[in-house]
């Protein structure tokens, strides 16, 4: 066996890993780019229902400022069964507090968020500070689907 | 390398311990790799028992289940690659350079990959687990050829193609893997459109569509050839590709793919390395013993790797600075600042200590994929003892 052929695999991987570090070294901040901010809406576009594409629409609500819109696409990410993403079961929790929503719905959310993950060590959703960045003044909107 | 058949058409087929099957129907020859109940059990019907359990996690349990799957069913599946690869003395011996270099470009990339260019290691180490799962998948319709000395000369080449068009499809058109390439592809300043990359998801079903077709045809040509089919090949590969093609395509649930493919995956993997393990060494007594023990022959080594276990123990509980390990040359922490603008502070010492596990469990993990790549090959006579 010929050495080429015993490294083949090796020597791809090294090969594509070069190339693909080449890249990210020489393209340090790629979501800078134009062509890179055109991603959220291909992504919108073929998967509408996604929890993670719902989750992203929400949080650009809360940039927005538009809780009961936000709150809506999360309870839509959350019906469709995502229970991986603990941004989403915070956020979601963080909103219904920020949105006034009533105690029972605020704690039954937390109480999920917790279960999942158990060992999270961020603030409770009920303190002040948790609250998602308010958009700064000139932010696009579409920002919040990165 | 090519592919050769150690067969001839119409040849009375027989198991891998010499007994004849004459009688069997010449159309169908069956072949396990272990037996029918447990072929049934394992390579068969776990599929379905992975995607049961997977939906009940989800239904029951919490987020965390993700890792303690990956606990009790990935993890132990890296070690068996390591029983299998060092602890066969014939085959430390064949492999023993690439064992060698392969764990030193691996260490590298994984180190140089958290340095300097983390998303290279993510995209390098997800195309390497896809190209894995599929070598895997096509390895074990492999040996159910060999051990039932079924399918023509080129079958392994057909067989190797209806996996790279099966798993292919599946990597482009199921929601939980087309979000990683489309994303890829954007970041690599290629902005495949909505209706770009339908159009690519609707050539690959096309694709699939023919290839089966043709596929349909070699068989056949085969058969009218006079080389017989196993059914229980094309039983396994339709259950292990429709539980993940149900389980990709009906679910968004990234929890249900990880447990349904980690328990599919691993499972079969380690009750196939235990397998292996068993006939090789039965058949090889007189070479292993010829060999001397384990610790005969990695003494030096033990020693060695038990000191620098040792070391690396006691700076984890002394919490010390990651740093020291290298001299001070390598600082992940300049990978990673601080972010104003978010609030992000910079890196803390439990993070780094975080990261530094992180490259402990990514170079097993990569290791795996590496000797995988090698030390199973059906067609490799030595290999064949142990199947």
């Amino acid at each position: 066996m010929t050495a080429i052929s015993r490294y083949r695999l090796l020597l791809v991987i090294l090969s594509l890993a070069t190339v693909a570090a080449l890249w990210e070294l020489t393209d340090p901040n790629p979501q800078t780019s134009r062509k890179s901010q055109v991603l959220p809406y291909v992504m919108l576009d073929l998967y509408p229902d996604s929890p993670q594409i719902l989750y992203q629409l929400g949080i650009q609500q809360v940039l927005q400022g538009d809780l009961p819109a936000a709150r809506r696409q999360f309870e839509r990410a959350l019906a469709a069964g995502e229970t991986t993403n603990e941004d989403l079961l915070y956020y979601y929790a963080v909103t219904l507090v920020r949105a006034g929503a009533s105690p029972a719905e605020v704690k039954q959310a937390v109480a999920r968020w917790q279960f999942h993950f158990p060992h999270s060590r961020r603030r409770l959703p009920t303190d002040t500070e948790s609250n998602p960045a308010k958009p700064r003044p000139g932010q696009a909107t579409t920002d919040g689907l990165r | 390398m090519k592919q050769t058949s150690t067969y001839k058409p119409n040849a009375n087929t027989a198991t891998v311990d010499g007994t004849n099957r004459a009688g069997q129907s010449s159309l169908f020859r069956m072949g396990y790799i272990i037996d029918p109940r447990w072929d049934l059990a394992w390579f068969i019907g776990l599929p379905f028992l992975a995607l049961a359990v997977a939906l009940m996690s989800q239904a029951w349990l919490s987020a965390v289940v993700i890792a303690s799957f990956a606990l009790w069913f990935d993890i132990p599946h890296h070690g068996a690659t390591f029983i299998r690869t060092f602890g066969i003395a014939e085959d430390r011996r064949r492999f023993r350079q690439q064992l060698i270099v392969g764990g030193l470009v691996i260490t590298a990339i994984v180190l140089v990959g958290l340095k300097w260019a983390p998303l290279t290691l993510v995209l390098v180490s997800t195309l390497w687990n896809h190209q894995h799962q599929l070598m895997q998948l096509h390895g074990f319709s492999r040996i159910y050829d060999f051990k039932a000395q079924t399918g023509t000369p080129t079958t392994p080449r057909w067989d190797l193609g209806l996996a790279c068009v099966l798993y292919g499809n599946l990597f482009l058109t199921a929601p939980l893997f087309a979000r990683f390439w489309i994303r890829e592809l954007h970041r690599f300043q290629l902005p495949i459109s909505a209706d770009g990359v339908r159009l690519v998801q609707q050539t690959s079903w096309c694709l699939v569509a023919f290839y089966l077709c043709l596929y349909l045809a070699h068989i056949l040509q085969g058969r009218r050839q006079g080389y017989g089919v196993n059914p229980i090949k094309y039983a396994f590969i339709a259950s292990n590709y429709a539980v993940l093609y149900v389980v990709c395509h009906s679910t968004a649930s990234i929890l249900v793919y990880s447990i349904a493919n980690v328990i599919m995956h691993g499972v079969q993997y380690m009750v196939f390395v235990y397998v292996y393990m068993q006939r090789k060494s039965a058949r090889e007594t007189r070479q292993l013993q010829k060999a001397g023990s384990l610790w005969k022959v990695w003494h030096v080594a033990t020693f060695v790797g038990l000191l620098a276990v040792y070391a690396i123990v006691y700076q984890l509980i002394k919490r010390g600075p990651l740093e020291e390990f290298s001299f001070g040359l390598l600082s992940i922490m300049a990978q990673y600042p601080a972010i104003s603008e978010v609030g992000l502070a910079s890196m803390s010492p439990q993070t780094r200590l975080e990261l530094l596990l992180l490259v402990l469990i990514s170079v097993p993990g990569m290791l795996h994929l590496y000797y995988d790549s090698f030390i199973w090959k059906v067609r490799d006579r030595r290999s064949q003892v142990g199947l």
